[in-house]
């Protein structure tokens, strides 16, 4: 800042007062992260106390342990699952939505527009429209209470990730895919060799996507899965919330450990995510 | 310019294979196809089975009964229903405009380039990655009337704050407040649209008039409408949806008072509690006619106020 | 080298016809280049030859055998496209060896053609690189080393010099002419710039909304374009082209002057002059007087843009530096050797003692 151009006394203070408002709309944004945080780190009666506490005084590492060790939350178990749960669909809508997209995006065929607008329908349908008789389906089946209602769809691929992926396989020039029909290369070669060697960065992109929604999802595993070794964490979290109320240090911990993840892996990957919304508005 | 008959040679020349495009065309269906069978059993039959489902008589053990537009008239008398299609469409008919207004102002403040965009646009998105649930606890904490931080805050200024989530007259209006957290998607949809316009564009706006709110108005505005749009379905859509936060915060009664009662929480209640599938059903289908005509309205009218360019997609 | 005919190829996107029935051989060895205005198929029929858009009738030969409906691999052509078309995430080397491995050659065949092409090419120092870390002309060359390493029948070029500054253009042009001598290669260049069309090729085809104009050597379609679409495409500036009448005593100018040559009996046609077939003249000695509105000097040559008493426009090119003002009265006189002159229908008429005695 120093090196610039001396801006003028009136750039400086409008410099000075966007600043301050934009801190204070961020302090506003991180105050429940915070709050969070600090109250993970409470006893109960510290995080109620009067007049406020900003800081955890003394940090109250217990409530981590106690959080792990707990019988009612088992938070270690649910963790595993939401890395199960998220990691399994994260690389299933990679594989099957990449398939859909280069389709749609790069390859000519008649019914094409029709089966997209179709996708796009299908991405704006509200989940419960169909929810009720694929719920029946998978009762019936008897597969309710595991993993595979919650999976299996995502082995066909999914309307929104489709949608954010065609974006990416639109801009592959259409020469390369003849460069390679011209060197001899079958319609699947092309695919594989060609097309999906350039989207390595976009596949990352729509897989962060994906492990964040699963993450983060809660109706269908809370309607799906009965057992509480077998929740994630967004279902466990609320279980035991809604039955625990008044544990406030333990829930905060608890959702602090859930948000946690999710933020390291944001922070991590900032650049990417940033790429891939910018691709969800409409070109 | 249409060709109406073939010229005479067409008689003569036997008409080619198509086979490039017959490759390419049966690649392309090839890839398509595990996505079309998903669409079909996982949207198309569903959606079609809802609407049977929807005039049955369906308590998930034994067979489904027909009883025709028993359930909707069920609705139709249940206060339940009303109750919760009346808060639902509060939350969304004020939360989803005022969300956008927000995110464009944020969009709008974060498009220059200083040393803390980064961390502007970071701070902003957080709220994202939060699970609702964990982010609505928060909230519930946050508020807790006398000793949250958030009362003894105001209090402390010598306001005298409400219950905020336990107070029936101010909880829904404290669940669109907290609605409005979580707007870093829409924020950064905006940004990107903002950053899409042309620089030559933008300068050029700068030479015709000296007025910043000129260029807002005729020439930014106008160019991001294809944002607005996406924003808006998107968001009414979800908001007509909205269930974690409102089965966290309310239960599955809508504490206090039924004031927190969603839709989407009555009409869970009806199908995983009282396991009434048709009563569920049915509800399923008002909401999907609703958010139909809805979307189709939006659509219509935005050809008058969506500026697109080239006119694809 | 092989040949490439086409016989009644006719193509269409819907009900719209695009390709309204070709006719053409391409001799072995020869360099064909299919100039016309954006719009008029050239692209679209090249992509024909080489397989990636469909025939709706008719047959594409390529070396006497009928590939109509072959896939564009087994063809034997290579193809060089507008935007190089490297794969990206390949090295100059996988880029020229990606066709021959498709097409089974053993790992020592492979490293031994492309050692040899790129040498052939000077681009070996390359074969380590990704596209991103060539510059526009060093990627041209590895375009070219990519079609050039699959030993095809015929070489097609998709405007392949369009996205080069100036400098390289002129550099690759020259090199693609010279490939063409050293490999004795079937060439098919596609361009929409006649600078390209006319200093390439062998053979000019002129397209015009799916349809072939005419078809001959550059100094033909120059000196003799076959109507007056090519007489106004060809050439820069373009020909005029003005009113006249075939009268008793010869091609007469609708604003009197009479120029000899074909006679006939009154009927409307138009008279083609090639700019730098006017000279500045004497008023009493003009054929055409005008006002200068625009004069372009380019430094060897000088470039007069009239506006005729009658409405029209004339272009006059000069060479040298010639001091005139706008708005100064300019007297012309038209050289009728090399004019050309065209009928009510637009077809090119023999103008009698014009052709024979061109440089």
């Amino acid at each position: 800042m120093s090196r610039q151009r001396k801006a003028t006394p009136s750039a400086r203070i409008g410099m000075l007062t966007y600043h301050a408002l934009m801190l204070a709309i961020s302090a506003v944004f991180l105050l429940p992260f915070y709050w969070m945080t600090i109250s993970a780190f409470k006893t109960n009666a510290e995080i109620f106390s009067n007049p406020v506490t900003w800081l955890p005084d003394p940090i109250r590492w217990e409530n981590m342990t106690s959080l792990l060790t707990r019988e009612d939350f088992p938070f270690v178990q649910q963790f595993v699952n939401s890395v199960f749960y998220a990691g399994t669909v994260a690389v299933l809508v990679c594989l099957s939505c990449s398939l859909a997209a280069y389709s749609f995006g790069c390859l000519r065929w008649r019914g094409r527009n029709l089966v997209f607008g179709l996708t796009v329908c299908a991405l704006l349908m509200p989940t419960i429209v169909t929810f009720l008789p694929i719920y029946l389906a998978w009762s019936k089946i008897g597969l309710t209470g595991t993993y595979w209602p919650l999976i299996t769809p995502f082995l066909f691929g999914d309307a929104f990730f489709i949608f954010m992926l065609r974006q990416f396989f639109m801009g592959v020039p259409r020469e390369l895919l003849d460069a390679a029909r011209l060197d001899g290369a079958s319609e699947f070669r092309i695919w594989w060799q060609i097309v999906m060697p350039q989207l390595r960065t976009p596949l990352i992109i729509v897989g962060l996507f994906a492990t964040v929604y699963t993450w983060n999802e809660f109706f269908l595993p809370l309607i799906y899965l009965q057992d509480r070794e077998a929740f994630p964490l967004s279902v466990g979290l609320f279980t035991f919330q809604s039955q625990r109320a008044v544990e406030w240090s333990v829930s905060m911990m608890g959702a602090f450990l859930t948000a946690l993840p999710m933020v390291a892996l944001f922070l991590l990957t900032q650049r990417l995510f940033q790429r891939g919304l910018s691709s969800t508005g409409l070109k | 310019m249409p060709i109406t008959s073939a010229p005479p040679e067409a008689a003569v020349l036997p008409r080619r294979n198509r086979k490039a495009q017959r490759g390419e065309a049966r690649a392309g269906v090839l890839f398509a196809l595990p996505w079309i069978i998903g669409m079909t059993l996982f949207v198309a039959i569903p959606l079609v089975v809802t609407f049977y489902i929807a005039q049955t008589k369906f308590q998930i053990i034994g067979a489904p009964k027909w009883v025709g537009m028993q359930n909707y008239e069920a609705l139709w008398s249940d206060p339940a229903f009303w109750k919760s299609a009346q808060n639902t469409l509060i939350f969304a008919a004020i939360s989803v405009p005022v969300k956008l207004i927000i995110a464009l102002g944020l969009a709008l403040l974060l498009n220059r380039a200083t040393a803390l965009s980064g961390f502007y646009r970071t701070v902003f998105y957080l709220p994202f990655l939060m699970p609702a649930v964990a982010g609505s606890v928060v909230f519930m904490l946050l508020l807790t009337p006398n000793a949250g931080p958030v009362n003894i805050a105001l209090e402390a200024m010598g306001l005298n704050p409400p219950d905020w989530l336990l107070d029936p007259k101010a909880a829904l209006w404290t669940l669109i407040l907290l609605s409005l957290w979580p707007l870093g998607v829409e924020t950064l949809v905006f940004l990107g649209g903002l950053q899409n316009i042309p620089k030559d564009v933008s300068e050029a706006a700068d030479l015709d008039s000296p007025k910043r709110w000129h260029k807002l108005v005729w020439i930014t505005l106008p160019l991001i409408t294809p944002m607005v749009l996406f924003n808006l379905v998107i968001g009414i859509i979800y908001s007509f949806q909205v269930f974690t936060q409102a089965i966290v915060i309310g239960g599955t009664t809508g504490t206090p008072a039924e004031a927190t009662l969603m839709y989407m929480v009555v009409l869970y209640r009806a199908a995983f509690r009282y396991f009434n599938m048709g009563l569920a059903a049915a509800m399923a289908t008002v909401l999907f006619v609703v958010v139909l005509i809805l979307t189709l309205l939006i659509f219509k009218t935005a050809r008058s106020w969506v500026h697109y360019e080239g006119g694809e997609t | 080298m092989g040949m490439v005919q086409l016989s009644g190829v006719r193509k269409f996107y819907g009900a719209l016809e695009v390709i309204k029935g070709i006719d053409l051989t391409v001799e072995p060895g020869e360099l064909v280049v299919f100039v016309g205005p954006s719009g008029c198929g050239k692209s679209t029929l090249l992509r024909m030859i080489a397989g990636l858009e469909d025939v709706d009738y008719g047959r594409v030969e390529i070396a006497s055998k009928d590939v109509t409906e072959a896939p564009p691999a087994q063809r034997g052509v290579a193809m060089v496209f507008q935007n190089y078309a490297l794969y990206p995430h390949m090295t100059a080397f996988d880029n020229l060896a990606y066709g021959l491995r498709r097409a089974g050659l053993a790992r020592n065949a492979v490293d031994k053609r492309v050692q040899e092409t790129a040498a052939l090419l000077q681009i070996s120092d390359l074969l380590k690189r990704k596209p991103k870390a060539m510059s526009g002309g060093q990627r041209q060359r590895v375009a070219i080393g990519r079609a050039i390493v699959r030993k095809p029948e015929v070489f097609l070029f998709d405007e392949p010099l369009s996205n080069l500054d100036a400098a390289l253009r002129v550099e690759m042009r020259s090199q693609i002419a010279r490939l063409h001598q050293e490999l004795a290669a079937t060439m098919i260049f596609v361009t929409h710039d006649q600078v390209e069309a006319m200093t390439l090729a062998d053979r000019i085809v002129v397209l015009n909304a799916g349809r072939v104009e005419q078809i001959g050597t550059p100094r033909e379609v120059y000196h003799s374009p076959a109507n007056l679409f090519v007489a106004g495409f060809i050439g820069s500036p373009a020909m005029n082209l003005l009113p006249a009448t075939l009268g008793p005593s010869g091609v007469a100018l609708v604003s009197g002057p009479v120029l000899g040559g074909h006679s006939g009996t009154g009927e409307a046609v138009t008279l083609g002059v090639r700019p730098d077939r006017l000279t500045l003249t004497s008023p009493e000695s003009a054929h055409l007087s005008g006002e200068a509105k625009l004069i372009e000097h380019l430094g060897d040559e000088t470039i007069l843009h009239l506006a005729l008493a009658d409405g029209g426009a004339l272009t006059i090119k000069l060479a040298g530096d010639v001091a005139l003002t706008i708005g100064a009265r300019v007297h012309a006189r038209i050289d009728m050797v090399g004019a050309s002159l065209f009928g009510a229908d637009g077809r090119a008429m023999r103008l009698e003692g014009a052709r024979e005695t061109e440089a």
